[in-house]
């Protein structure tokens, strides 16, 4: 299965490697009525993704890249469960074996260091929830703030990737398609994290639409220098 | 404006429907059954005093007038419907004249208060434990709730309320039987405690069936909801569980909650009736328990029809405060 | 039947309930071997406690509790059958009706089921219950309560049938030239009888629940053995300032007995009829096959 995936490289700035994978087997144990059943979603993968990057995979639906970004992401529970191999995360020059980072560790990085961006959905976003508690919420996860502090954050975030002000106020079932996706994006990217992955981020938006979301990515890749690690079933959109 | 054509005035409507099927039942019920009311009631009236018979007949006359069962079905409909609207329910018969209306109004205030306090726990421990047990199904604390609840869920009000009133009335005696509260009306702390020992046991035996009904639907709904995509999101962003639980996965399952909690307030309300009347509570439960003995019909009528439209209002009141709940009713 | 022995196999919550049920249908045919007559009184020494003679003991009207026991439980579920059956027949046919036809004609049918259901039935049945007083019989309360019971259950089946219409496979037989009327009994029976079985113990829930409340209230056919009629017997004699509580101990046991059991049977089911389950047992089948 993993033999359909293929890994693009676009641009490359620094040798060195934020995320590497050697030898990762990932494999979908189930046992219903003591029968054991195996379905191997990422077999003998290794890659080493370079910082600043825009890596791109690309594949079928159903060829195990999701499972792939789950187990890089280290985001993944039963039957879902890694076999053999190891990830490494890159941080400030360490580079850190992913699999054995404790639940506490694993949270302190997230969204500060690794972000992610889910598939363009309806109902990614809390749909009784204004847009900017939202922001708030996912802020004070990780940052002491005063809520005012927060949305003073969000403003300013919002307006630097040119998104209008008044969804701050707003509810996401008042926003449309690419709308509630670019602030998705905005809301996985707020806190500058150095590693992103996206899973099918324009998936279900029309071609005008998944245009502007791919150039939002781009830019905040270069303003912040940031990796990301893009998932598409689509190859038009793999940044060229 | 389309808040208001699309969800306000439906309801509404509805409402007016509910008010009108009600009062309509309730004025052909007693017209439709096989059994006279006059000589039902003359014939328990006359069973304890013997009355002369001029007397027998000018309680007669005044029955049928009471009764509105003079002249055509459709003007006694219309009158029907005048005195209801003006509230005027007649005269008891047992405690004859005394209007039901005023035998209704020394009541209702217990009935309301018991009811009113008991739903709003019961539907807030309820969701608040279905919840956090369908967000942690695999706990042992989770299990064994949902076990505990489950077995008391179809139990009928009845033998709930009369089985806590065996033991903690008989067996271990440390709460009062009959009444609502000890000395007079006061805001003082020895009327107020007496009032929460009094009615202790009724809003037990209401708030453990409530829980546990509230629980089952609660903890199905979470299930469903937390492997939604927003929720997903939320706890992969890193969200405390207490933040997901209580900004994320209740304010969405709590908008089905509230249209629900408005069509099983009847329900409830019934269970109320039962409760009261089991413990003796001075609410319309006993009242009513009291009319049916006494074969008052008045009363009979008087509670079945304010029930009717107290219950529809309330829903109807319940009903509206779904577009504060729910943003997307609200500015659609 | 395949089905029913799939449920005893796999879901506990069935296999719980349908033995407790099997006992109580048990009980309830004992009542046809009772060495007395149901309203006879002084056959056995009166107020005698539970004994290996007398199993649940004696009431204070020389009754034997156990064997008024067993016709108290063959009359309650005779009332309830009853109102089940009523019920659940006017819900299925308003609620195919509505689901089916649509347009004005379910318009029409939903505002009236809307607001039947909000209307709380309790209240309605006492003042019928105490219009007819002394003249009640099982008969007439099972109907009555069958004609109160039909509002959530309409609703249900709309909503069920309304599902199905929109699932592939209808439009997959209707595009195939299927006539309608083989379409619903070949097609979409087999998905609402499992619900309309599911539902037909909700039904007993709530019609056991209400001949337990009007008896008490002593609005029910009070010469008639019934659990709720013992109840109200039981307390009309003051059993428990007497302290002969078996003789009210029998009929509430037997009624938490018979809901629970009734109950747990409507989980197993609920269970069999949720998509995501079904799917496994699917999946099992293939395996072990």
């Amino acid at each position: 299965m993993a033999a359909s995936l293929t890994a693009q490289v676009s641009t490359s700035q620094s040798s060195q490697s934020i995320v590497e994978a050697q030898d990762l087997k990932a494999y979908y144990i189930t046992k219903a009525y003591g029968v054991e059943r195996t379905v191997k979603a990422v077999d003998d993968i290794s890659l080493a993704i370079q910082q600043g990057e825009v890596y791109g995979l690309a594949g079928e639906s159903g060829c195990g890249k999701s499972t792939l970004l789950k187990v890089l992401l280290g985001e993944y529970e039963k039957p879902l469960t890694v076999v053999g191999g190891k990830v490494s995360y890159r941080f400030e020059d360490k580079l850190q074996d992913a699999t054995s980072l404790s639940p506490e560790e694993r949270q302190s990085l997230r969204w500060r260091k690794i972000s992610y961006i889910p598939q363009g959905s309806m109902h990614v976003l809390n749909p009784v929830r204004r847009i900017r508690d939202s922001f708030y919420d996912f802020i004070s996860a990780h940052r002491r703030m005063t809520k005012a502090d927060a949305y003073q954050l969000t403003q300013n975030y919002l307006a630097e990737l040119g998104l209008p002000a008044k969804v701050m106020r707003s509810y996401p079932h008042q926003l449309s398609g690419g709308m509630r996706q670019r602030v998705t994006i905005a809301l996985a990217t707020i806190l500058w994290p150095k590693l992103i992955f996206a899973d099918e981020p324009t998936t279900a938006l029309d071609v005008v639409v998944q245009r502007g979301v791919i150039q939002l990515l781009k830019d905040i890749q270069q303003k912040e220098g940031s990796t990301i690690v893009l998932i598409t079933h689509d190859l038009g959109c793999m940044p060229t | 404006m389309k808040l208001l054509k699309e969800f306000i005035l439906p309801r509404i409507l509805q409402w007016l429907i509910v008010i009108f099927v009600g009062v309509t039942l309730t004025f052909l019920i007693p017209r439709l059954s096989p059994i006279n009311p006059i000589d039902n009631a003359m014939g328990r009236l006359t069973a304890f005093q013997s009355m002369s018979p001029e007397a027998t007949l000018a309680l007669r006359e005044s029955l049928l007038d009471l009764y509105g069962l003079n002249g055509s079905l459709f003007s006694q409909y219309i009158n029907f419907w005048k005195r209801v609207l003006v509230f005027d329910l007649g005269p008891s018969f047992t405690t004859f004249p005394t209007p039901v209306m005023r035998l209704i109004s020394k009541s209702i205030g217990w009935t309301v208060g018991l009811l009113s306090l008991s739903i709003i726990l019961a539907w807030v421990i309820g969701l608040i434990l279905g919840s956090l047990a369908g967000y942690f199904p695999h706990a042992w604390w989770s299990r064994l709730m949902e076990n505990m609840l489950i077995s008391v869920y179809p139990i009928p009000y009845y033998i709930l309320a009369f089985v806590l009133l065996m033991i903690f009335t008989y067996y271990w005696p440390i709460f009062p039987l009959v009444g609502g509260a000890k000395g007079t009306p006061a805001f003082s702390w020895a009327y107020i405690s007496s009032l929460l020992y009094y009615g202790f046991l009724p809003a037990l035996s209401l708030i453990v069936g409530g829980v546990a009904f509230r629980f089952i639907i609660a903890k199905a709904l979470t299930v469903t909801e937390r492997s939604s995509d927003y929720i997903r999101f939320a706890e992969m962003a890193g969200l405390s569980q207490r933040k997901v639980l209580f900004s994320y996965l209740i304010p969405n399952t709590l908008l089905p909650q509230v249209t629900d909690l408005g069509l099983s307030l009847g329900l409830i309300f019934e269970g109320a009736l039962i409760t009261e009347a089991v413990y003796g509570y001075p609410g319309l439960g006993s009242l009513l328990l009291s009319a049916i003995n006494s074969a008052d019909f008045n009363v009979i009528m008087g509670i079945t029809l304010l029930s009717i439209v107290g219950i529809a209002t309330a829903s109807l009141l319940i009903d509206l405060s779904y577009p504060l709940l729910d943003p997307r009713v609200r500015y659609s | 039947m395949k089905t029913f022995i799939d449920l005893l196999r796999f879901s506990p919550s069935f296999r719980y309930g349908f033995i407790i049920l099997l006992f109580v249908l048990i009980l309830l045919s004992l009542s046809f071997f009772s060495p007395y007559a149901p309203n006879k009184r002084r056959v056995v020494p009166r107020n005698e406690p539970p004994s290996v003679k007398y199993v649940l003991g004696t009431n204070s009207q020389g009754q034997d509790v156990f064997w008024m026991l067993t016709f108290a439980i063959r009359n309650s579920l005779l009332v309830a059958g009853l109102a089940v059956l009523i019920g659940r027949g006017i819900g299925v046919i308003l609620g195919l009706i509505s689901g089916y036809l649509g347009g004005t004609v379910d318009r029409v049918l939903s505002a009236i089921v809307d607001s039947f259901m909000v209307i709380p039935r309790l209240p309605l049945l006492i003042l019928i219950a105490a219009m007819v007083r002394g003249q009640m019989t099982l008969v007439g309360l099972g109907i009555l309560l069958g004609l109160l019971d039909w509002s959530f259950p309409s609703k249900r089946y709309r909503a069920q049938v309304l599902s199905l219409k929109e699932r592939d496979f209808t439009q997959t037989a209707v595009f195939s030239g299927m006539r309608s009327f083989s379409i619903v009994i070949q097609e979409h029976l087999p998905f609402i009888l499992p619900f309309l079985l599911a539902d037909i113990v909700s039904g007993f829930l709530f019609a056991i629940g209400m001949e337990v409340t009007l008896a008490i209230l002593g609005l029910s056919d009070m010469n008639a053995q019934s659990i709720g009629t013992m109840i109200y017997w039981g307390n009309y004699y003051q059993a428990l300032l007497t302290n002969k509580v078996w003789v009210l101990m029998a009929p509430i046991a037997a009624s938490i007995i018979i809901v629970v059991g009734f109950y747990l049977l409507s989980i197993g089911l609920s269970n069999y009829l949720d998509p995501r389950t079904r799917l496994a047992r699917l999946e099992m089948k293939v395996k072990t096959s």
